[in-house]
């Protein structure tokens, strides 16, 4: 097991509302110029889930479950994006579902969407007067041993559930798919305006714009909930390109039909140097890790 | 040369203001790419010695842009004042000491959605940030006929005519650099043409080194292979982008000097002719 600084880490309660669908997503123009209609982000997903294919819902960066954001003021917001770690446990804190427990999938930054994954008895359960409490854990998560790699928006549980081995030095990481920093898009270099830290929340999108590109690399393949490597991808302080930087993430939300977007990608651990390195294992994502699906063999 | 559909473009006036400096961080701190915090003055503001062909990667600034900043004149006109008022378009002082004095439309930064003005240097000596400026606005909707697959950015048609030729069925422009789509960051997934800027990286030192950014200049024309700015930033094997470089460079990961598009296309029909001394302001001279 990776020797971390979790004992110092608190573990503090964050709030966030479930959130009404706010994109009407009417006449938007795709990336070639031509309008459609569809669904965008937002409520409570019924029948797309963390484990399902992220490329299949036809729609604008659909997110799977449960979105949530807390509602109350611009600086409550941030925090609850920023300290909610992926696989963290959420729960149900109000309502006929009151107790439900259920885990962080990810966060949809620019919205500051906070993607819960609970069980479908509970989905039928919850409407949009309905909060969720999530225990945030993992903020300032350390690796003893490697003061190269940063962690980030991790708990440090399903860091120990990721099947990640210890070799000469470096990290090897099981990850479904391998991604060139030309095709990250949405996200690189985000707005400062929002946080100093910008790779402690939110999340980047992996462009979908050429489709020769997506058929090359299997991108077709991509589910919510996949552990994913950007090369050349230093998160550290920021979204960059770096040569030889490395970066795993978690992919969040689903595809789209505008330019430079596509899935979203929040990032788990990074480094300027290449100190991590990827094993492709179609296996490689949280639904497994956490218990939600069975691997099917 | 080529022609345009300017005789039918409609002038349509807009208005904007001078804005103040607007101050990030804590302290006005810039983080860079290692977390370190440096202290420099950023975006907004009224330049007085910082103009259209001077170094833009060596100031000790943010983000910076030439000239005055502006946004539009109240909150009512601003998508109009960022969408409009084109490259080259003439502006003019409405009031106050300086009324009637014209300077020149220059390049939106997305970021904080700003434009830049240029006047010359004794106009800008005499500023004082309360500035009012109309703009008799042409060139969102310009068209090169012929080309139907080519995207106009925000630019006036008269400069956009000096500034492209046709031959042999393709777009010829003269630019300094030639920058592949692995390097472009701040600005990707935003609305292309009618957003702003979109950044160049200057997170790698071998890489900047290797395209020789640090001479880049405010006004230098650029090519972006793979890059499609048609409808959205974003990466398309064979588009292409001619634009203009409109700000400054950033110590932040994943930003850097701004392009801001002018003309576009899904598909190769724009070629470069590399020229060390290709700079806006060389056709806006002949104007």
């Amino acid at each position: 097991m990776l020797r971390t600084n979790v004992d110092r880490l608190p573990m503090i309660a964050v709030e966030g509302s479930i959130r009404h669908p706010m994109v009407p997503a009417t006449d938007v123009v795709g990336v070639n110029g031509t309008a459609y209609n569809a669904v965008s982000m937002g409520g409570i997903t019924y029948n797309f889930q963390v484990g399902d294919n992220c490329m299949q819902p036809y729609g604008e960066h659909v997110e799977p479950g449960v979105t949530t954001r807390n509602l109350t003021n611009p600086g409550e917001c941030m925090t609850y994006s920023t300290y909610s770690c992926v696989g963290n446990t959420a729960m149900i804190a109000s309502g006929p579902a009151r107790g439900a427990k259920g885990f962080v999938t990810g966060e949809h930054g620019g919205c500051e969407h906070v993607i819960c994954w609970f069980d479908q008895e509970t989905l039928m359960q919850l409407t949009y007067e309905d909060k969720v409490l999530v225990r945030s854990w993992g903020n300032g998560l350390q690796l003893l041993d490697y003061p190269d790699i940063m962690c980030m928006n991790l708990d440090p549980n399903l860091l120990n559930k990721m099947g990640i081995r210890e070799e000469n030095g470096k990290l090897i990481v099981p990850v479904t798919h391998k991604i060139p920093n030309y095709l990250m898009g949405s996200g690189k270099g985000a707005s400062r305006r929002q946080s100093s830290m910008l790779a402690q929340s939110g999340d980047y999108d992996i462009i979908t714009s050429d489709k020769e590109e997506v058929e090359a690399r299997n991108f077709n393949d991509l589910r919510y909930g996949d552990i994913v490597l950007l090369e050349d991808a230093d998160n550290t302080y920021g979204r960059g390109y770096l040569q030889g930087a490395v970066t795993i993430g978690v992919v969040i939300h689903g595809d789209t039909l505008i330019g430079g977007h596509g899935p979203g990608v929040t990032t788990l651990l990074t480094c300027k140097k290449p100190l991590i390195e990827g094993v492709i294992d179609k296996n490689a994502n949280i639904a497994y890790y956490l218990g939600i699906k069975d691997i099917e063999e | 040369m080529i022609k345009t559909n300017k005789d039918s473009l409609p002038i349509i006036g807009v208005m904007g203001k001078a804005v103040p400096p607007q101050v990030w961080g804590q302290g006005g701190s810039i983080i860079d790419q290692n977390g370190v915090a440096h202290k420099m003055p950023a975006v907004g503001g009224i330049a007085y010695n910082v103009t259209l062909g001077d170094n833009c990667m060596k100031i000790r600034g943010d983000h910076f842009a030439p000239g005055v900043s502006t946004s539009g004149a109240d909150p009512d006109s601003e998508r109009a004042w960022k969408l409009y008022a084109c490259i080259g378009n003439k502006a003019v002082i409405i009031d106050g000491p300086l009324k009637g004095k014209e300077g020149m439309v220059f390049g939106n930064s997305g970021g904080c959605r700003l434009k830049s003005l240029i006047f010359d240097k004794e106009t800008t000596d005499q500023m004082i940030g309360t500035e009012r400026f109309l703009v008799k606005s042409r060139g969102f909707g310009t068209e090169i006929e012929g080309f139907p697959n080519v995207q106009v950015g925000l630019i006036d048609p008269d400069l956009l005519e000096k500034m492209v030729e046709e031959k042999d069925g393709k777009l010829e422009v003269h630019v300094k650099r030639v920058i592949p789509a692995d390097m472009m960051g701040g600005g990707v997934g935003n609305d292309g043409i009618s957003y702003g800027d979109y950044e160049i990286m200057t997170d790698d030192p071998d890489l900047y080194e290797k395209y020789n950014l640090g001479e880049l200049c405010f006004g230098d024309l650029v090519l972006l292979t793979g890059t499609d700015t048609t409808f959205y930033n974003t990466y398309v094997r064979t588009a292409v982008t001619f634009g203009v470089i409109v700000h400054g460079d950033s110590l932040s990961l994943g930003h850097g000097p701004g392009v801001m598009p002018i003309v576009c296309s899904k598909e190769e029909v724009i070629v470069p002719v590399m020229d060390e001394n290709a700079n806006i302001i060389n056709y806006v001279k002949e104007a």
